[in-house]
């Protein structure tokens, strides 16, 4: 006579019908479950590497029933005891400095509400990262970021044909410091698929272990001549999900995009339908993230912790603190900003000059009916004419 | 920044600082037109001086007829006044028309002098000068060879030039008596009205200062002794006499009441010597006056000299900027970078200039009309455009003419019989 206890206490009598010895080399896990043999009690299952042994097993049973299913899960899909690693990942993609916070807010504020994980890829920043437009839009990344947001860099963008990594290398440094200067962490970098195939893509995106991928024709300046080369780097690539039909999952990690143009309707809609559907939403930060810019060294484990340069980093999210900001704009911004002004105070000039004419013609126009503009001169001087003729005038 | 939003920024503030001038003229010359038209223009006089109206002509046979008749027909005191032309060294039969003209009026005092080469054509200065030996009058009055002055005209601007001691002459207005003769002669009849008339307007109102416009004016014997007679070297004549006459203390005033009727040129070749010789010499009396403007002596005066360097220094360099820098950058061949810009500021121009010149045809008798809106839009864009090429034209040629040290010469402008 044996007993099957669960994890929570469920029991179910069983008799023993045979016995058999497994030596089992190494540490031992223990899987869940235990049985009871008179006043013994053993693991039922334990795992070593790919061997995992189920002491007893009676299908039958409906509580050793869902046992088996999740020892089974745990046997298959060895990580984090999830089903399958390969989710889809919600991307806010091409976030601008220059959005209004307040529209970023709602839409963050419904993802939430809906409660999907999602990630903000936010576009490289090279100048002017102290300006308070720059800063609001930090603070709303680090509120985002406290709520589980992860925050992915966009890539820095290539028009030139041929590129000096040198200076790419500069840009991504100072695009990462731009963001990381206010306590906001890009763990990611969304980058180009054609980066993956090129051994200059690839040494843009190394710093990165998680790598977010779109669709773009973007070169470094050398050719794909083979297969992805990522794999060797240990990257953790998520491609860009292209809806083709057909399976709506798939066997490896995709980036969803949303685009924060859109309306909160039209966007909940989008996710509400994601939610029906069997896709896997999963969040950036299930991933152990690492990032390697310049001189810095962020790591961020599974349990949400970062680390900048050694050194834990607390993510709370704390109002900040404004001051007065002073522009140092350049000869050109400053003259710009002058024509801006200038141009109301023109607009103004000619409604009130505008209006001053407008009453002047109609005025004037009066004035030519009564005729007190024309008629006056042309009659004084007929009734002048008799005596002036006369070589003496009068005096008024 | 590069060279272009330089002169990007230079063009707009200038065009947008003489814009407001202009404004501010506009506003002032509808006042004093406005009040001017309300108030009786006639002050008759106790004893009117003795007037000589004086007519320089060169080959001026196609007009001069009627413009003798016209001032025939004054209603000045007829013992008050001469009318003395000096037909200066003309090769037509202007000579023959002035004898029959005499002869058809033996009881009037009508005096014609005939010059050569030798004595005269020298220009209208030295016309003027011949005159003015001859002339008996204490004022003077003059008009142009292709006037048609009306019947009251010269006395309206004797009287106003006798009751007020602090005024060296007087000037009156002057219309386009050809201005539906081509679409140019249209085009000069609204810049006459708008920006010769009612700028003088606007500037007396303000400033008390007008500038002699060359004909239909009366200006004291005394004054014109004191200054030595007409600068021969002077193409335009009227404007240097004008700053002479301010720099002796005293005013010149506009009378609109006093109205002359001129023939403007009516193809655009005549027009184009004929504003050339203008601008020429108007930058002659801006060079000659430049050095009053930082001379406090130098009074009001330094208002009108300052004022013909922003229309003829500042202005035409605007222009040719703002008018370069939009046919290049259409070209692609340069580019703005300079930002706020804006296209609606360029259209509020252009409303503007529009307004600004209605206004002042609202004030004239068949001028405002539809016709006429229509055709200040087109000279916004066409005319305005040659005022530059003249100015920039005149400009190379007073640098030529000083480089190869050669004499001013002027250029009489061709009539036609209408």
């Amino acid at each position: 006579m044996v007993r099957l206890e669960t994890e929570t206490g469920e029991t179910s009598d069983k008799l023993l019908t045979q016995n058999s010895i497994v030596l089992m080399e190494g540490e031992n896990a223990v899987l869940g479950g235990t049985l009871f043999v008179g006043d013994q009690r053993y693991p039922l299952c334990k795992t070593t590497e790919r061997i995992t042994h189920l002491a007893y097993c009676d299908a039958s049973d409906s509580l050793m029933a869902a046992m088996l299913a999740t020892f089974l899960q745990a046997w298959m899909w060895p990580y984090h005891n999830d089903p399958t690693v390969y989710g889809q990942y919600l991307v806010l993609d091409q976030v601008y400095p220059f959005y209004e916070p307040a529209d970023l807010m709602a839409v963050t504020d419904m993802l939430m509400e809906e409660g999907v994980p999602y990630a903000v890829s936010v576009m490289p920043v090279y100048a002017n990262a102290d300006y308070p437009a720059m800063k609001r839009f930090c603070e709303w990344l680090r509120y985002i970021q406290s709520k589980g947001a992860c925050i992915v860099l966009h890539a820095p963008l290539v028009t030139l044909e041929n590129v000096d990594m040198e200076t790419y290398k500069k840009q991504l440094n100072t695009a990462f410091n731009a963001y990381s200067r206010y306590g906001v962490y890009p763990l990611a970098i969304e980058a180009p698929e054609v980066y993956l195939f090129s051994k200059r893509g690839l040494e843009a995106i190394q710093g990165f272990r998680t790598v977010v991928l779109y669709e773009s024709d973007e070169q470094l300046g050398d050719r794909a001549d083979g297969a992805s080369l990522a794999w060797h780097d240990g990257h953790q690539v998520i491609a860009p999900y292209l809806h083709e039909g057909g399976a709506i999952t798939t066997a490896y990690a995709q980036a969803i995009y949303l685009n924060v143009n859109e309306e909160i309707p039209a966007l909940r809609g989008f996710v509400q339908a994601l939610k029906r559907s069997q896709r896997v939403l999963k969040s950036l930060t299930d991933l152990e993230n690492s990032v390697y810019v310049g001189n810095d060294y962020v790591n961020r484990n599974a349990q949400g912790v970062i680390e900048v340069n050694g050194e834990l980093v607390d993510l709370t999210y704390e109002p900040f603190q404004y001051e007065e900001y002073k522009f140092q704009r350049g000869l050109e911004e400053y003259l710009t900003s002058q024509i801006e002004t200038s141009n109301k105070l023109i607009m103004a000039f000619v409604l009130v000059a505008g209006s001053f004419f407008a009453v002047a013609i109609v005025l004037s126009r009066r004035a030519m009916k009564r005729d007190i503009l024309h008629q006056k001169r042309y009659q004084h001087a007929t009734e002048r004419n008799g005596k002036a003729r006369s070589g003496k005038g009068e005096r008024g | 920044m590069n060279l272009v939003d330089y002169l990007t920024l230079f063009a707009m503030v200038s065009i947008w600082t003489l814009m407001g001038i202009n404004v501010l003229l506009s506003v002032g010359g509808f006042i004093y037109y406005y009040k001017m038209g309300k108030e009786d223009p006639n002050i008759p006089l106790k004893e009117y001086p003795f007037v000589s109206v004086m007519v320089p002509a060169h080959n001026e046979s196609a007009v001069i007829r009627r413009t003798v008749q016209a001032l025939l027909n004054f209603d000045y005191p007829k013992d008050r006044y001469e009318i003395i032309v000096i037909n200066d060294n003309s090769t037509d039969n202007s000579a023959e028309v002035l004898a029959d003209i005499q002869a058809d009026h033996p009881d009037r005092m009508m005096m014609v002098i005939n010059t050569d080469s030798q004595v005269g054509g020298k220009g209208k200065s030295g016309a003027l000068n011949i005159g003015f030996s001859a002339a008996r009058g204490s004022v003077f009055a003059i008009y142009d060879a292709d006037n048609t002055p009306e019947p009251q005209a010269l006395r309206i601007l004797v009287e106003h030039l006798m009751v007020d001691d602090s005024l060296g002459a007087v000037i009156g207005k002057f219309r386009t008596r050809n201005r539906n003769a081509s679409l140019l002669t249209r085009f000069v009849n609204i810049e006459t009205l708008a920006h010769q008339c009612m700028n003088q307007a606007g500037r007396w109102f303000f400033f008390k200062l007008c500038t002699i416009p060359g004909t239909n004016f009366v200006i004291h014997r005394h004054i014109i002794e004191a200054i030595g007679g007409w600068d021969p070297k002077a193409l335009s004549e009227d404007t240097e006499i004008s700053f002479r006459i301010y720099r002796l203390g005293y005013k010149i005033r506009q009378i609109p009441a006093a109205v002359t009727w001129e023939q403007e040129p009516f193809r655009l070749d005549i027009w184009f010597k004929q504003r050339t010789r203008w601008a020429m010499g108007n930058l002659y009396v801006l060079g000659s006056n430049f050095k009053y403007i930082f001379d406090p002596k130098g009074g009001r005066m330094r208002l009108d000299v300052l004022y013909y360097a922003l229309v003829y220094l500042l202005m035409a360099t605007a222009l040719v900027c703002s008018d370069s820098i939009f046919v290049l950058g259409v070209l692609g061949y340069v580019h703005v970078s300079l930002g706020g810009l804006s296209t609606m500021v360029w259209v509020m121009a252009c409303i503007l200039f529009e307004f600004n010149v209605m206004l002042t045809l609202s004030m004239e008798k068949n001028e405002f009309n539809l016709e006429s809106a229509f055709i200040v839009i087109l000279m916004l864009f066409s005319y305005s455009k040659l005022w530059v090429i003249v100015v920039m034209r005149a400009i190379y040629m007073i640098v030529k003419k000083l480089a190869t040290n050669s004499e001013f010469t002027w250029y009489k402008t061709e009539r036609s019989a209408d």
